[in-house]
């Protein structure tokens, strides 16, 4: 059982992930893989998440921004 | 077939609560502060995008204190409010709870509950795997999550409070980047879970599993189903965690 509790959060994060990308859809995705690679090369949670955060806007503003969205 | 599932803590544990554990888990989380902020103004914006009123808000943020409950009933909100469906379906998007909550038994099951269940209340998903990293390096220390779970509850009950009064449009970029602060979260945290190439499969099968069932059942049983399906092939293969 403690072999099931320590395997399990990481794959129950990445579901939580695969499952956020598919609601949230293309924003979600640049965002999480902006962020996932800002933390792989930093280490530094702050900044991963900034840039998350800044591409998921940006892409979410150039979306919305667009002829035809809505 | 009756599977029993034993929670006994490991003898070896040692387990404390202490002040130093409060402070590195309060200056380790600091930068929760700001993405659950900017994660709870969205909520406050949207909470007052379906009229609820600013004390019901904010108490929805100190009371259910869940990203993923909150947007779940935000999501099915009516005027006359599904009550079973919402809570059913908050019931499927937090039994992981279920799993972090085993976990850290194993950890401070030796502590009195009069301690640990108090805490407990202000558990997060980030906070569960700091304190779980932070278990591996040090001692056991429940000071840890507490601290910890600090900036997370001010910046998310603050950002809500905030949010409300912020003339942000709830459908805007700036609305729909803080969305994905969660999954953002548990990204940046993904680091400290990889085993090396042994996780790839296993987190090729939890992803697939999870879109899988996000599209075809249901988005609130994706989390849980993906991850069984990661989990159950790793423990079928014997990996070691």
């Amino acid at each position: 059982m403690a072999r099931f509790f320590q395997l399990a959060p990481g794959n129950l994060f990445v579901a939580f992930v695969a499952a956020a990308c598919l609601e949230g859809g293309l924003a979600s995705i640049v965002g999480c893989t902006a962020s996932l690679t800002v933390m792989t090369v930093t280490r530094k949670e702050w900044a991963a998440l900034a840039v998350g955060f800044a591409a998921a806007a940006l892409v979410a503003g150039v979306r919305l921004a667009s002829p035809g969205s809505q | 077939m009756v599977m029993t599932i034993t929670t006994q803590p490991a003898p070896s544990a040692k387990a404390t609560c202490t002040r130093a554990g409060f402070r590195r888990g309060l200056l380790a989380a600091l930068p929760f502060l700001l993405s659950n902020g900017v994660a709870g103004l969205v909520m406050g914006v949207a909470y007052r995008g379906v009229g609820l009123g600013f004390v019901p808000s904010v108490l929805s943020s100190v009371v259910v204190y869940s990203a993923t409950a909150q947007a779940v009933t935000l999501g099915m909100w009516a005027p006359v409010p599904p009550i079973i469906p919402m809570a059913v379906a908050c019931i499927a998007t937090n039994a992981r709870y279920l799993v972090m909550g085993a976990h850290l038994y194993q950890i401070f099951g030796q502590l009195k509950k009069r301690i640990t269940l108090p805490i407990l209340f202000l558990l997060a998903d980030a906070s569960w795997l700091m304190t779980t990293a932070d278990a591996e390096s040090n001692d056991a220390d429940v000071g840890y999550l507490l601290g910890a779970s600090v900036p997370m509850a001010v910046g998310w009950i603050g950002g809500t409070a905030l949010g409300y009064g912020l003339p942000l449009a709830p459908d805007g970029p700036l609305s729909v980047a803080a969305a994905l602060l969660p999954a953002a979260f548990i990204v940046t945290l993904l680091p400290t879970q990889w085993r090396g190439a042994r996780s790839v499969l296993p987190w090729l099968l939890s992803a697939a599993g999870a879109l899988v069932v996000g599209s075809l059942v249901s988005p609130n049983w994706a989390m849980l189903a993906g991850g069984a399906v990661g989990t159950g092939f790793s423990m079928m293969r014997a990996d070691h965690a």
